[in-house]
């Protein structure tokens, strides 16, 4: 971490202007930005970038949590595809991610939206899975509810799907 | 009933019980009369939906939950059903395991489910699924409801037989209840009547469970063998099980078999294999039919590098050849005058015989088994001189085939008769008796002969004009082909050859331009009514 402090700084902005340093390999998790940075030419520069990145589905708050999980995990191996193939598990969260992710539901999801647009694949998968931990069990109506998903079976498509999968119901 | 038998087995741990929380809600909800239900649900609130959750973003959550809860909630919109669709579908080999799931779950992967003894394993495009070796009803439907999930795109699965035999059985129309029941009788004679059978009709056409798969591997031993051979009695056609057109391995490994020394064992291999004859059986037939190259260059087809051909040849028909002509006429003609001659004699010796019969010798004067058989040589008499004569108007081989058996026959008959009789009359010297009531050997000769002789020559007549129809029809299948051929071509060309006309040798550039000896291939088609 303390390397990654005295790395090159990059400025950006968040959705309510409030510029925030970070340093250049930690931004590298978030492939949006990264990308961002290599077509812009801005990684020929040494110095920091005078006009902040603008990142403007995020809030500072959220971008400020966001900078702290990949400040954490920047030094994480790259994930292979292999890894990608493997069903995934929802009990495989490391305890420092727990703890990160013991949060109220409204910024839960919102790291989520922001993980999504600065396309930070650890962090949209354990905060995937953070959520999936929360739903397992609830019942389809529940989370319709819970996540403004619209119904658009018939009731008898429904009926009809329920009979099929009547053996993975409790 | 699945719950009964669980009771019964000796599994009889019960699945985790509904925490008590949830049992006094339920109780409640059961004591509590409508208006009260109603009541409460009128205060309950309406729920604000706490986030606006993009469908990708749910899709991925979705992901991450276990494999029965993603199954659970696909009913959440269509766009959830689609996507665990397609998902799934893209899984390219099953193994299928009857093991005992305890110790078969210590590979952590495996996912087991909340209340029935099956677990799953997802690694890639590979699904693993075990189901206890104590298996219960109810975890043969949960089994086959995994199955039927990943049905769809499956190419390769591994199985052990006794799972080969749960499949069809659930295909078959016989429930699971009493196949299970019948299990359990087996199990419980501790399987010494290996030949009980509970048999079931033939299942109508149905969708094939496995469309794509190309590769099935059934894993016995010993003891498993009699799984394999009850396979036959449940009426499910393979082709049902895995398209035929797909597959391209069946194969039987047998874990703890030392050649084929057992015959019991060897009696249900046997069995077994009466299921896969129709595959072994198509398979060489569509070996044998198979086209696998195009010339035309269709689009689809398989690209063939040769130049499309610019001749076809198409042997010459001659109507008079003389190998159609007989008596100084034409087949057909001399087969029509026989067909005609036929027909009068038929009628002309029914005639005859009911006036010269003796029927006062017979009692009663009228002997109702001698007319009866009289009738029947009227009627078969007409009937194949009759068949000659629409064979005729329909230009049709097929037709004349009865009369030529039935005068191959007579003349054959009749001629094994004429020995005997003219053996029995030299015996009794009676060669030239002056006695007219006695037929003598010369008589006999005279008539035997006689009839033999016009009979050989309304058969000469008859097989040619058979011929001549034969060849016609061949000569315009292939007129049809060149046609064909050409539509396809345009600039093909289609060349009527003589039997003595010079072609150029096919496919040698050499050749191409200089006429070679060769007679033009001919289409060999063989008329249906199996006769060279």
């Amino acid at each position: 971490m303390t390397d990654a402090k005295n790395e090159r700084q990059i400025k950006i902005s968040s959705s309510d202007n409030e510029i925030i340093l970070v340093p250049r390999n930690v931004i590298r998790l978030s492939t949006t930005i990264n990308t961002l940075l290599q077509d812009l030419g801005l990684d020929d520069d040494e110095a920091t970038n005078a006009e902040p990145i603008p990142v403007q589905n995020v809030a500072a708050p959220i971008l400020r949590k966001v900078i702290s999980w990949c400040q954490y995990h920047y030094q994480d191996p790259v994930p292979t595809d292999d890894s990608d193939s493997r069903e995934k598990r929802t009990d495989d969260i490391s305890s420092w991610d727990t703890e990160f992710l013991k949060v109220d539901q409204g910024t839960l999801f919102e790291l989520i939206l922001a993980a999504n647009y600065l396309d930070i694949k650890g962090l949209l998968d354990v905060t995937c899975k953070a959520v999936a931990n929360m739903i397992k069990g609830k019942s389809p109506e529940e989370i319709r509810r819970t996540f403004n998903i619209k119904n658009d079976f018939t009731p008898e498509e429904e009926e009809q799907i329920r009979k099929e999968n009547a053996w993975c119901e409790d | 009933m699945h719950n009964f038998f669980r009771r019964l087995s000796f599994r009889s741990k019960s699945p985790q019980a509904e925490s008590s929380a949830k049992k006094r809600s339920t109780c409640l909800k059961k004591n509590s009369s409508g208006l009260l239900r109603f009541i409460r649900s009128d205060h309950q609130k309406e729920e604000e939906p706490l986030f606006d959750m993009p469908i990708n973003i749910m899709l991925m959550i979705i992901d991450q939950l276990p494999f029965y809860e993603q199954l659970r909630l696909s009913r959440l919109c269509r766009d959830v059903k689609e996507h665990l669709r397609r998902k799934f579908a893209g899984v390219r080999k099953l193994e299928l395991r009857k093991r005992d799931i305890d110790e078969a779950c210590t590979d952590k992967k495996f996912q087991r489910h909340f209340k029935a003894y099956v677990a799953v394993k997802i690694e890639g495009d590979t699904v693993s699924i075990v189901i206890d070796e104590a298996w219960v009803v109810g975890d043969l439907y949960v089994f086959l409801g995994i199955l039927e999930v990943f049905r769809e795109g499956v190419e390769t699965v591994e199985m052990d037989a006794p799972i080969a035999e749960l499949i069809v059985i659930s295909m078959s129309h016989i429930s699971l209840e009493r196949w299970y029941a019948f299990q359990c009788i087996l199990k419980a004679f501790n399987d010494m009547y290996q030949d009980l059978h509970l048999d079931s009709p033939f299942i109508p056409d149905r969708d094939c469970f496995w469309p794509k798969c190309s590769d099935i591997s059934i894993h016995a031993t010993k003891a498993q063998a009699a799984h394999l051979g009850r396979i036959l009695d449940y009426g499910v056609k393979s082709g049902y099980v895995f398209d035929r057109r797909t597959m391209d391995h069946l194969k039987l490994e047998f874990e703890d078999l030392e050649g084929f020394s057992d015959k019991a064992i060897n009696k249900q291999i046997y069995y077994f294999r009466m299921v896969d004859r129709v595959l072994g059986w198509l398979k060489r037939r569509s070996e044998n039919s198979q086209v696998t190259y195009s010339r035309f260059g269709l689009p689809g087809d398989e690209v063939d590098e040769r130049p499309p051909p610019t001749h076809i040849y198409v042997a010459h028909f001659d109507d008079d050849s003389p190998e159609y002509r007989t008596f100084f006429t034409h087949a057909t003609r001399a087969a029509a005058i026989s067909a005609g001659f036929g027909l009068s004699c038929s009628l002309f010796s029914f005639v005859m015989f009911l006036f010269e019969f003796r029927w006062d010798d017979h009692g009663r004067g009228f002997d109702i088994g001698t007319v009866v058989a009289a009738l029947i040589f009227l009627v078969v008499g007409l009937l194949i001189h009759w068949q000659i004569l629409i064979g005729i108007k329909r230009e049709n081989p097929v037709h004349m085939v009865p009369a030529i058996m039935t005068y191959t026959f007579l003349i054959v008959v009749e001629l094994i008769i004429y020995v005997l009789a003219a053996n029995h009359l030299i015996a009794t010297s009676s060669m030239f008796a002056n006695d007219k009531q006695t037929p003598t050997f010369l008589t006999l000769s005279v008539f035997y002969l006689t009839v033999v002789g016009i009979q050989t020559a309304m058969l000469l007549s008859i097989t040619k004009a058979r011929n001549y129809y034969e060849a016609k029809a061949i000569h315009r299948t292939e007129v049809q082909v060149a046609e064909n051929g050409k539509r396809l071509n345009p600039g093909m060309a289609i060349v009527y050859v003589k039997k003595d006309d010079n072609i150029p040798m096919n496919g040698d550039p050499e050749f191409q331009n200089r006429p070679g000896t060769s007679p033009p291939p001919r289409v060999i088609l063989a008329a249906n009514d199996n006769i060279a």
